[in-house]
């Protein structure tokens, strides 16, 4: 295939302001660079927009368009039709889905071409009070073809708007409001009255107006249109539509301009030889009009070429002859407004005499917007669809690294952790947040913690949430029994700024948690033969269920503990190896260590118990802690607070605890007296030790307490816990200066 | 249901209301709920989909003659370990599309009982669809369609047979949604399309005259 370079252009396209350029030759032509091109009958051009293409087809369908309506004048509707679908509408269409009108201005734009003709006739007479006695047909009925919209001015300030029956129906949007600007704004001999409509999809506006009278007054004049411009507001529509938002406006009536700077005899002369466009320039809205941008601004006229409508002596069509003797003029006008409105005629009717003014009438045609109701959908759902696209595009977008975490052989006070990355894929700031599931408190379960469990990421960025598990005394107890699980979901919830557009994760936790002997309960512990770690599963279920103990009593009557084994081990440690030690319970063991201890008493091995002797210690505690059911049971909690000033009543509620919780009790004091008997090398305290043991000892349930009556102020419920730690020191006191058997 | 009010002028485009509905989609994993909402958001298909983490949120507008329905959609995860979360994305739907494989009785099984959880926990007036999806499979149907029919006929749901990969169906069944939710609140202030008085040639008015000047 040969190129004639004649024929070829160079085109580039670039969204650069500042485009590089470049001399591209063909058989040694340059050639002619353009910035646009015709190809195929698509105009191209360089910034790849293609306004200049609808530009194009616009004006060529609008030729065509024209041409039809030259030469298809009288024909009927449907060839008119016919001949628009088969002529005008390819022109339209060709090639649409390569250009797809994407800007709304080139959308409406296309949509607007669509027009069809209507007629307009406007008329305006000032009757002077009048009734007419004959018939107006020679005013109204002056043109060949009937106007689809008729428009009369009457009497005062009136205005009524006909519309021919085949148009009614694309006739809506009705609506009317006056302005008055007579004496003090309110009188309603001078104003404006206007009527609104919309044919098809243009809205059009009829105004009259009759401004303020006498010969020097056009200030005043140009004042009321001024008012009426301002103050018009068609109310039906939200917010009020105002005379200017209209598509076309046809401004009519006694605007009382007269004609100024000329002797009266010379005006009638001028009158009587015809030389309208010579008096006209001594009109006062003519000299105004278009030219001062606050007299009916945008506003044209059609060319006055008759004679002035005012002022006669009624019945004649002879000058006012009255003492006044009246400069005649052109008082009764017909101004228009808007694209698409072709006058036509615009006269006055002289044979009519019975007022001192003369009618005067106009007819239009105008090019009346018609929306192709299939044309305008697909518009409109191409419109929706693209803010679908955007808002889809803008939604926040993240990819997690991973969406499934295990958390294999977890163990108590061991924190284990993994990393999730959170990254930001999409276009827009992400914030997101871990959230509660549906009747949760809390987004994840008390045996995790999410740092940081909200954040907000820029896009292309990334952010690393640790998800660590860790064990302690008030979760462990659970997991042993197989209440609960290594087991979870986490939601990430994402928001686009203020909750706007929202999606969520789902982030499964999964693992396994090795069972401790720390946080088994008494009677369980009390059950166990042999390490933990050799029991099955099942059976430590078995043996956490709520009186398996007393089922175990009737049924096997098997061998029992009467104290954990566990608690026996760790006294009997600090017992050995501790009992002149200073700082016993005060100072801290080593984590490493107080982990080795569990696992020894988990396991079995090694025998002799590992770790300082403090670490041992602080193990105790931990285990004591750690039980589900304190060894003061929840249930009896508060009764030993109430008796705490009475050893004898604390002795009694603590036979009625069970024997298990009662033996470990029992056992804990006689070894807390025993290394009391050793003050002097060890410096213990009775009162210290009363203090850290109330606490471990005696606990209350972990249900929240009630909010107290009073509204729990924050110093009395100090108060309150201060008294009650009191109380637990003094409850153990008893049983640390006496004997329980005596 | 938040119901906007459209332009209120003239010379705009002459769709009225724009409504926004939650709709989601339930059905067992790897039914084909996310192809069904990329095909219908997107107009795309992809053989290897990846399974459904979560609850992803799209929207897509379906213009009716008079309305505009802008649909707020939720995929969710079908995979039976997320099921805990379900009221969490179905709550205050207004729709539901629940999916089906027409080749996988048990997919069937699992829709009824979703669509029994529907009934029971979702918002009262939710209106409900029932898509047999991969309908271009049926040489291998394991669920009739005379079945599936009966059993929506009898609780009131919408039934379609879907594609997500040839597209059948697919702009249908929200289409249908679109149409038989409820769109009625709001309201608006009233338009006069043809305020005027219709003057008959016969009775020509006599206007009073008004002085003037
Ligand atoms: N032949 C055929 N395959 C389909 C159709 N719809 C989906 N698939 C395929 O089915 C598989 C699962 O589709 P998804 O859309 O991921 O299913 P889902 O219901 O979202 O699954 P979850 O997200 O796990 O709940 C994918 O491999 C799809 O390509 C269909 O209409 N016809
Ligand atoms: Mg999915």
């Amino acid at each position: 295939m040969a190129f004639h370079p004649d024929k070829c252009t160079v085109l580039s396209v670039t969204t650069k302001r500042k485009p590089i350029k470049h001399n591209y030759t063909l058989h040694n032509h340059t050639l002619e660079p353009v910035s646009s091109s015709k190809y195929l009958g698509i105009t191209l051009q360089s910034n790849l927009k293609w306004d200049n293409h609808i530009h194009d087809i616009t004006a060529k369908a609008n030729k065509t368009l024209g041409f039809l309506k030259r030469n298809l004048k009288t024909a009927n509707q449907n060839i008119k039709d016919q001949a628009y679908r088969a002529l005008v509408r390819p022109k339209l269409e060709y090639a649409s889905s390569v250009w797809d009108p994407h800007t709304k201005e080139s959308a409406s734009k296309l949509e607007m071409i669509q027009r069809r003709g209507a007629r307009v006739f406007c008329g305006t007479w000032n009757v002077n009070g009048q009734h007419p006695p004959i018939s107006v047909a020679k005013w109204l009925q002056r043109d060949d073809v009937p106007p689809d919209v008729r428009l009369i001015r009457l009497v005062g300030i009136m205005l009524i708007v006909y519309v021919k029956d085949p148009i009614v129906g694309s006739v809506h949007f009705v609506d009317a409001d006056y302005v008055p600007t007579g004496i003090m704004g309110i009188m309603g001999n001078k104003g404006g009255v206007g009527v609104r409509l919309s044919i098809n999809n243009t809205s059009i506006l009829f105004i009259n107006s009759h401004l303020a009278a006498h010969q020097d007054e056009f200030e005043r004049r140009n004042q009321d249109y001024r008012d009426i411009a301002a103050k018009m507001k068609f109310r039906q529509f939200v917010p009020p539509l105002t005379i200017d938002e209209h598509d076309m406006v046809f401004w009519i009536g006694d605007l009382n301009y007269r004609i100024s700077g000329l002797e009266i005899d010379v005006v009638k002369s001028m009158i009587e030889h015809e030389k309208f466009t010579d008096l006209q320039s001594y009109d006062q809205l003519h000299q105004q009009l278009g030219r001062s941008p606050d007299v009916f601004p945008g506003y044209m006229e059609g060319k006055v070429l008759f004679r002035p409508t005012y002022k006669y002596n009624p019945g004649t069509d002879e000058w006012d002859s009255s003492e006044k003797n009246r400069i005649p003029a052109w008082c009764d006008r017909i101004l228009f407004k808007g694209p698409g409105i072709n006058l036509l005629q615009y006269r006055e009717h002289s044979e009519l005499l019975i007022s001192d003014h003369k009618p005067v009438s106009a007819s239009f045609e105008v090019q009346v917007k018609v929306v192709d109701e299939e044309k305008s959908k697909r518009v409109y759902e191409d419109i929706m669809k693209k803010l679908d696209r955007l808002e889809n595009d803008y939604l926040p977008q993240v990819k997690l690294d991973k969406t499934e975490f295990t958390f294999t052989d977890v163990r108590f006070i061991e924190p284990m952790e993994h990393t999730l990355t959170v990254s930001n894929t999409g276009q827009v700031p992400v914030e997101f947040e871990f959230i509660e599931k549906l009747d949760e408190k809390s987004y994840c379960k008390p045996w995790m913690t999410l740092s940081p469990f909200k954040s907000v990421i820029a896009p292309g960025d990334k952010c690393e949430v640790q998800l660590e598990v860790y064990v302690d005394k008030s979760s462990v107890a659970h997991l042993n029994s197989g209440m609960d699980q290594i087991d979870d979901i986490l939601v990430l919830h994402l928001a686009g700024g203020k909750d706007f557009f929202i999606s969520f994760l789902n982030i499964l936790v999964n693992g396994n948690f090795i069972a401790s002997s720390f946080g088994c309960s008494v009677e369980a512990l009390v059950q166990m033969h042999g390490p933990i770690r050799e029991i099955p599963v099942a059976q430590l279920v078995e043996i956490e269920q709520p009186g398996s103990l007393l089922k175990r009593d009737m049924t096997q009557g098997g061998r029992l503990y009467a104290v954990p084994k566990e608690v026996w081990r760790l006294v009997d440690h600090i017992w050995q190896y501790g009992q002149k030690e200073s700082s016993l319970f005060q100072q801290p063991g080593l984590h490493k260590e107080i982990l080795a201890i569990r696992d020894c008493l988990d396991t079995g091995v090694p025998d002799r118990i590992p770790g300082s002797v403090h670490s041992v210690a602080e193990a105790l505690l931990l285990f004591l802690e750690s039980l589900p059911d304190p060894v003061i049971p929840c249930s009896v909690y508060h009764r030993c607070l109430d008796c705490s000033n009475n050893f004898m009543l604390c002795k009694q509620v603590l036979s009625q605890i069970p024997e298990c919780h009662k033996n470990v009790f029992v056992y804990v004091c006689a070894f807390l007296r025993e290394l009391l008997t050793h003050a002097e090398e060890n410096n213990l305290e009775v009162k210290f030790l009363a203090s850290i043991f109330g606490e471990v000892l005696l606990r209350p349930s972990k249900q929240p307490s009630p909010p107290s009556a009073m509204g729990s102020e924050h110093s009395s419920a100090r108060a309150m816990a201060k008294e009650e730690e009191m109380k637990r020191a003094a409850f153990i006191y008893h049983f640390l200066t006496n004997d329980f058997y005596e | 249901m938040a119901g906007r009010q459209g332009a209120q002028r003239p010379n705009g485009a002459t769709q009225g209301k724009i409504c926004q509905f939650k709709l989601v989609l339930l059905g067992e994993s790897a039914v084909g709920k996310s192809s069904l909402v990329l095909r219908f958001v997107k107009g795309q298909f992809h053989e290897y989909q990846e399974s459904t983490i979560g609850a992803a949120f799209l929207t897509q507008t379906v213009c009716l003659d008079d309305t505009t329905v802008k649909f707020e959609i939720w995929d969710t995860a079908g995979q039976e370990r997320y099921h805990s979360l379900a009221p969490m994305y179905y709550r205050g739907a207004q729709a539901a599309i629940v999916v089906f494989d027409i080749t996988n009785q048990d997919t069937f099984a699992r829709a009824k009982g979703w669509v029994k959880e529907l009934q029971r926990q979702a918002s009262p007036n939710i209106v409900i669809a029932l898509a047999g999806n991969k309908a271009d499979l049926a040489q291998k149907r394991m669920v009739e369609y005379e079945e599936a029919q009966a059993y929506a006929e009898e609780n009131s749901l919408l039934f379609i047979e879907t594609s997500a990969k040839t597209a059948m169906n697919v702009n249908e069944i929200f289409l249908a949604i679109a149409k038989k939710l409820p769109k009625n609140e709001g309201g608006g202030p009233t338009q006069s399309r043809q305020s005027g008085v219709k003057l008959n040639n016969e009775q020509t008015q006599q206007s009073e005259g008004g002085c003037c000047k």
